[in-house]
């Protein structure tokens, strides 16, 4: 699905006198849904009307949209003929020049009172019909009308009727309350509304103003056809934060009060870590190391925690490689994905490969990624999320549950035994053989020799009927992280030797590693054996083994002179020897 | 600004306002003359006039742009 071509910052005077071209544009998209919209009161809103359905229709919606007679909302909404061509939704026009009494009276407002009681009147009808509403707000009167009498002014009559307005907003369901002048802020344009526009053509807002809203309405509409995104995948040097995390390190890049910059990435952080709250994916693909990358979340000011995205592409893959496993990851089609970059040759490379996704053309002024998540509302925001898709971000929710867990134990033990860790013990099978594979050649850190495996030769390790070779799968209370480590044992008359130990780095910290180990002092007393040795081949990356031998009793048989050797580590078991571990083994 | 180039800018301007390469504007051009000129399109029209040559109109002066002719005159008089 294309959509219209905006750029950000959006300038919306080079797109509002194109009406027509972008209509026939729009008209070039599949129709995918239909809708019947209905605007009530506003006056002239022949632009809003046509802006509406060009933006409804590069969505794929083709919006049928009937205006009332000129005049007042508040008077259309009780006339029951509104009601005849069954819309979809009503947008309710609630402006300051419709509340001006135009009769004889003492009072220079109309009667409040009267106002509520058809509001209600109209809201429990559309309840009763599933008809939604969307009303605006009453802004500050910009038409510049001078106020007659004090204490029956314009401002205390708007704050009246706003009072009244949420606090339907807050009971009905299908009732949701627009603000014009916060739909207009944030663009580059003076003022939305102006006299002269309201004299000459009754139009109570400008026709930038009327752009915004037609835009603001499709954006409702979208949600309301569940035509939401669901995914937000962001880059992160310069996206996230400001600088380069590989140059400048956390503490150098840009986030926080101190900058301009830093201010503007603290705002998209926290609106994007709202996103997360409301059950929206949020996903990360970055060219980058990644041990360097992720510390950008470990600057003081940083609002995200790595914790809060639901899968992470730090690589050196293109990015829609890194965009389509995020999909597969969370099973979600391209079309569900808002993606934001600021390099032009990444969005571009994306777009060509996965037209599917939508990509602002931002700028490199930050604040622009705000503008397009503000104007594009990718995520719907007006529509309620249902419960389904809060609960749809199952693997941030589990590490979330985890953090909340350590944050209330009393000590990372207590922590431990609180997360019923299960270990489960297998033979290598061809059923986990790809598996197995898999995490020993990509394993780095928990990886005690780095000998990468072909497929024959753990084929032919898999069928050695002399040694013993065991996987074991990792769940607990609430995460099941499936096959995350592998043992291969070489059982001698006198001793057993680990030729080589795996485990996937998701499973640390847990005290896997030593109840695993204890399963294999297990094997050995059997056997009557004392002895274990082990291999180990050490490297930059799995220097944490070090202190996992010398903390379990491990000691190093010879010192070699040249580091990337073998080095022979023996554990002797006559010694007792505790492995205290909050791992329950099941085989 | 001579009154036959604001024609050519005028032209110009409906040509892209009504994405209609064929329009060709005369002096006693009206809203009759061109199919999609109505009163939405005359609001459009103004305010791109506006955008266009840098002048702001008032509430009277947008009322008496009944043609061409008309909008070229206003725009020669703001723009001397």
């Amino acid at each position: 699905m294309s959509i219209m071509k905006i750029k950000f910052p959006i300038v919306p005077s080079n797109y509002v006198f194109k009406e027509k071209y972008f209509l026939k544009d729009a008209k070039n998209q599949p129709i995918l849904f239909k809708y019947k919209v209905k605007l009530l009161g506003g006056y002239s809103q022949n632009h809003t009307t046509k802006w509406l359905e060009i933006f409804s229709r590069y969505n794929g919606i083709s919006t049928k949209i009937s205006q009332s007679e000129w005049g007042p909302g508040y008077y259309f909404i009780s006339d029951p003929e509104i009601f005849n061509d069954h819309p979809d939704l009503f947008v309710v026009f609630l402006l300051p020049q419709d509340f001006y009494s135009l009769s004889r009276t003492s009072s220079p407002m109309e009667d409040i009172s009267e106002i509520k009681s058809s509001i209600y009147k109209f809201v429990k009808e559309c309840e009763k019909k599933k008809i939604n509403i969307v009303f605006s707000t009453l802004e500050t009167d910009l038409v510049g009308f001078p106020d007659i009498i004090k204490n029956n002014s314009f401002l205390s009559f708007s704050i009246d009727l706003n009072k009244i307005l949420n606090e339907i907003n807050l009971v009905y369901k299908n009732v949701l309350l627009f603000s014009i002048s916060n739909i207009c802020s944030g663009y580059e344009f003076e003022n939305y509304v102006s006299t002269r526009d309201w004299y000459a053509f009754g139009n109570p807002f400008n026709i930038n103003a009327s752009f915004l809203i037609g835009n603001y309405l499709n954006n409702h509409i979208r949600g309301l056809l569940g035509l939401s995104k669901k995914v937000l995948v962001t880059d992160l040097d310069n996206t996230l934060w400001g600088g380069i995390i590989g140059d400048d390190g956390p503490d150098r890049i840009k986030i926080g009060n101190e900058t301009p910059e830093g201010r503007i990435f603290a705002d998209l952080q926290m609106y994007i870590y709202h996103l997360s709250k409301r059950g929206i994916f949020i996903a990360i693909s970055s060219k980058n190391e990644k041990h360097l990358a992720l510390k950008g979340f470990m600057n003081e000011n940083s609002i995200l925690k790595i914790t809060d995205f639901a899968n992470v592409q730090i690589n050196w893959n293109i990015k829609s490689e890194s965009i389509r496993s995020i999909c597969k990851f969370l099973n979600v089609g391209l079309e569900s994905v808002f993606f934001i970059d600021d390099n032009p040759v990444e969005r571009e490379e994306v777009n060509t490969s996965c037209p599917e996704v939508l990509i602002p053309n931002v700028s490199d002024d930050p604040y622009t990624f705000l503008q397009a998540l503000k104007f594009y509302d990718p995520f719907c925001i007006g529509v309620e999320p249902l419960e389904e898709d809060k609960y749809r971000n199952r693997s941030i929710e589990s590490i979330k549950q985890q953090t909340d867990l350590l944050a209330k134990a009393n000590s990372y033990d207590e922590f431990l035994k609180n997360l019923s860790i299960k270990v489960k013990i297998q033979k290598i099978t061809d059923k986990n053989f790809d598996r197995a594979l898999q995490l020993n050649n990509k394993t780095n850190q928990f990886n005690f020799t780095t000998l990468r495996l072909k497929q024959d030769e753990l084929s032919d390790i898999m069928n050695d009927q002399n040694n013993i070779n065991l996987t074991y799968n990792v769940s607990d209370k609430f995460t099941n992280y499936g096959l995350t480590g592998i043992v291969f044992l070489e059982i001698g008359n006198d001793k057993i030797t680990v030729k080589n130990w795996v485990m996937s780095c998701r499973v640390f910290k847990k005290t896997v590693e030593i109840a695993v180990l204890n399963e294999v002092v297990k094997i050995a007393s059997n056997k009557k054996i004392l002895k274990i040795h082990l291999k180990y081949i050490s490297t930059i990356k799995n220097k944490l083994l070090l202190s996992f031998l010398k903390d379990n009793g491990f000691q190093q048989l010879r010192q070699d002179t040249n580091a990337f050797d073998f080095q022979e580590w023996v554990l002797d078991l006559s010694k007792k020897q505790e492995f205290k571990h909050y791992v329950e083994v099941l085989s | 600004m001579t009154k036959d180039i604001i024609l050519e800018v005028l032209t110009e301007l409906f040509i892209s306002f009504f994405d209609e390469d064929s329009i060709q504007l005369k002096i006693d051009t009206t809203a009759k003359d061109i199919e999609d000129w109505d009163s939405l399109a005359q609001v459009g029209i103004i305010l791109s006039i506006e955008k266009k040559f840098g002048i702001k109109l008032n509430s009277l002066e947008v009322g008496k742009l009944e043609n061409v002719g008309a909008m070229i005159d206003l725009i020669y008089e703001k723009k001397s």
